[in-house]
């Protein structure tokens, strides 16, 4: 078969006649595709953020040691040189209680001014910040501190130890939970959109069976009769990418919008995945579409 | 040419379709097939067309070897024949030429050849007047004219008729083995199923005879078989 332009139109005109003539089986398949995406789209903006606040935290790489209140600088230095000793230990920073007091107030900005009023009275702790060098070894670290507290020189010094690791792994479970679940509801949702795009080919077939028979009996080519089928396949998936697209955008900039503002976590700008998510919900639309447009013509092109 | 090679139809109901059938068809050539209903003679076309493919023996048509053809060249063997059916088979919303341009576009032919070849074949027919006509608006002879040309228009070296004057009034029959004969005389070998005997019988040609799958008489100048 010779291509000609005109018969690209002749495409379109039938794949959207097939659209609109089932236009309830249409719009179904619109809908679950539409699900399909943006549970898909969630997912990975989801774990993505995740992904980026955990590492934030682990970029402090650190152990915090609270000295208890009343000791002798000399005591802490003390500590401070045996935890330098310490295997897989980078360093040893001490901060002493007013830093960590003007640190505070720098960090709650305006609200700063009211901790002025504990200036005499300073609440706050030294402390010995720990930059280590090997993650694996912060359990073993914790370990050895806690010995250096039952030590005569250094006794009862450490009032508390704080690893961030504890909050990192708690988002980490968090995370795979997310991600399982979600794999799972995406395999379903798949597996749905494909069933739902074969019974919408099928039914455009079927509505067309006429034509059909006879552009076989004349010898029309596997891909003349099947293609306009899979066009109306793929125009599904394109339009529902498109539309989830959209959802996907409003919805996280008001989402974004409403998390970051408290402050709390980092959220990454949609911008910065846009162009993942275009290659991705299109790639999943479209792809969707031919999978299923494909698997239903494929018993009818047997013989 | 058209061969049959010791050819058997089982279909998976377990119904003997065809036995043991050997034919030739030269290039060319006029042919009655007739039967009684439920002799095989459908069964014949559809092996012919590939759509059912025989369970014994070897079918040949010029160069394909039905037997045990690829799927994927099923359409390069439709183009080389021409069908027309006993129910026209017309799409209902489409007029007279767009049937037939129809039968054209979809083997991606240029829209300048195919106006052309449309309005010559509309002619040929004698339906020139009822070219925007819907199959609804036409007589049961016009419609399978219709037919005709569409099954003509691709140019195939063969065309079959399976039991064309079945549902048209004998005048009409008349005229569509008349247009059979004038497509013969372009060269083309035409396979013509029917039930009509007083047709057969006048045009005294080469006559097939099927009885329960078996071909039980072929003759030259011959007339239906009163077995
Ligand atoms: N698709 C089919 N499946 C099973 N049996 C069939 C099928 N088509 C035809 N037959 C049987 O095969 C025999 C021959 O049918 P057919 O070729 O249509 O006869 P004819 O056209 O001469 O009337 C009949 O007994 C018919 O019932
Ligand atoms: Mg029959």
């Amino acid at each position: 078969m010779k291509f000609r332009f005109y018969n690209v139109g002749y495409f379109f005109r039938l794949a959207f006649q097939g659209i609109f003539r089932n236009s309830i089986m249409s719009l179904t398949t619109v809908f679950v595709l539409i699900s399909t995406l943006i549970v898909m789209g969630s997912t990975w903006a989801l774990t993505t953020n995740i992904e980026y606040n955990l590492q934030e935290i682990n970029t402090y790489n650190k152990i915090v040691v609270f000295i208890t209140r009343e000791t002798e600088d000399h005591t802490t230095s003390l500590l401070r040189e045996k935890i330098q000793r310490l295997p897989s230990v980078e360093s040893v920073e001490w901060v002493t209680k007013d830093e960590v007091l003007k640190d505070l107030a720098a960090n709650y900005g305006d609200y700063g001014d009211i901790l002025q009023m504990y200036d005499d009275d300073n609440p706050c702790k030294d402390e010995l910040i720990i930059t280590y060098t090997d993650s694996s070894r912060v359990t073993d670290l914790t370990y050895q501190i806690n010995a250096m507290n039952e030590e005569e020189e250094t006794f009862g010094v450490v009032d508390k130890i704080n690893d961030r690791r504890e909050v990192a792994e708690k988002i980490d479970s968090v995370k795979n939970v997310v991600v399982l679940v979600c794999t799972w509801l995406m395999a379903l949702l798949f597996v749905v959109s494909v069933f739902i795009i074969m019974n919408t080919i099928k039914l455009a077939v079927f509505s067309r069976r006429e034509e059909v028979s006879i552009m076989r009996y004349v010898g029309a080519s596997g891909f003349f009769v099947a293609f306009p089928f899979v066009l109306e396949g793929i125009i599904l998936g394109a339009f529902s990418s498109l539309t989830s697209f959209g959802i996907m955008y409003y919805g996280y900039q008001l989402l974004s919008k409403a998390i970051g503002d408290s402050g709390l976590i980092t959220v990454l700008p949609f911008s910065s995945m846009l162009r993942e998510y275009v290659i991705f919900f299109a790639g999943v639309g479209i792809g969707l579409g031919v999978i299923g447009s494909l698997l239903s013509l494929r018993k009818y092109n047997r013989d | 040419m058209i061969e049959f090679n010791n050819v058997s139809k089982v279909y998976p109901n377990g119904t003997k379709a065809l036995k043991n059938v050997d034919l030739e068809i030269k290039d060319g050539e006029f042919v009655f097939v007739v039967g009684a209903s439920g002799a095989g003679k459908t069964t014949l076309t559809k092996l012919l067309l590939c759509e059912e493919r025989p369970s014994g023996g070897r079918i040949m048509i010029d160069k394909f070897n039905l037997s045990r053809m690829s799927k994927f060249k099923i359409p390069k063997l439709r183009r080389t024949i021409g069908i027309v059916f006993q129910d026209f088979r017309l799409l209902p919303n489409m007029t007279a030429a767009e049937n037939i341009s129809f039968a054209m576009h979809v083997l991606g032919e240029s829209k300048k050849t195919i106006k052309a070849r449309v309005a010559n074949f509309l002619r040929l027919v004698g339906l020139e007047h009822k070219a925007d006509c819907k199959p609804g608006e036409l007589s049961g002879g016009e419609k399978q004219r219709v037919a005709l040309a569409r099954a003509l228009v691709n140019n195939p070296n063969v065309v079959i008729a399976d039991e064309p004057t079945a549902n048209v009034d004998p005048y009409m029959a008349i005229e569509i083995i008349e247009l059979l004969l004038k497509v013969n005389q372009l060269g083309k070998t035409v396979i013509v199923i029917t039930h009509n005997v007083n047709l057969v019988n006048y045009y005294k040609k080469r006559v097939i005879t099927m009885k329960e799958g078996q071909v039980v008489s072929d003759k030259q100048g011959g007339m239906f078989d009163e077995v």
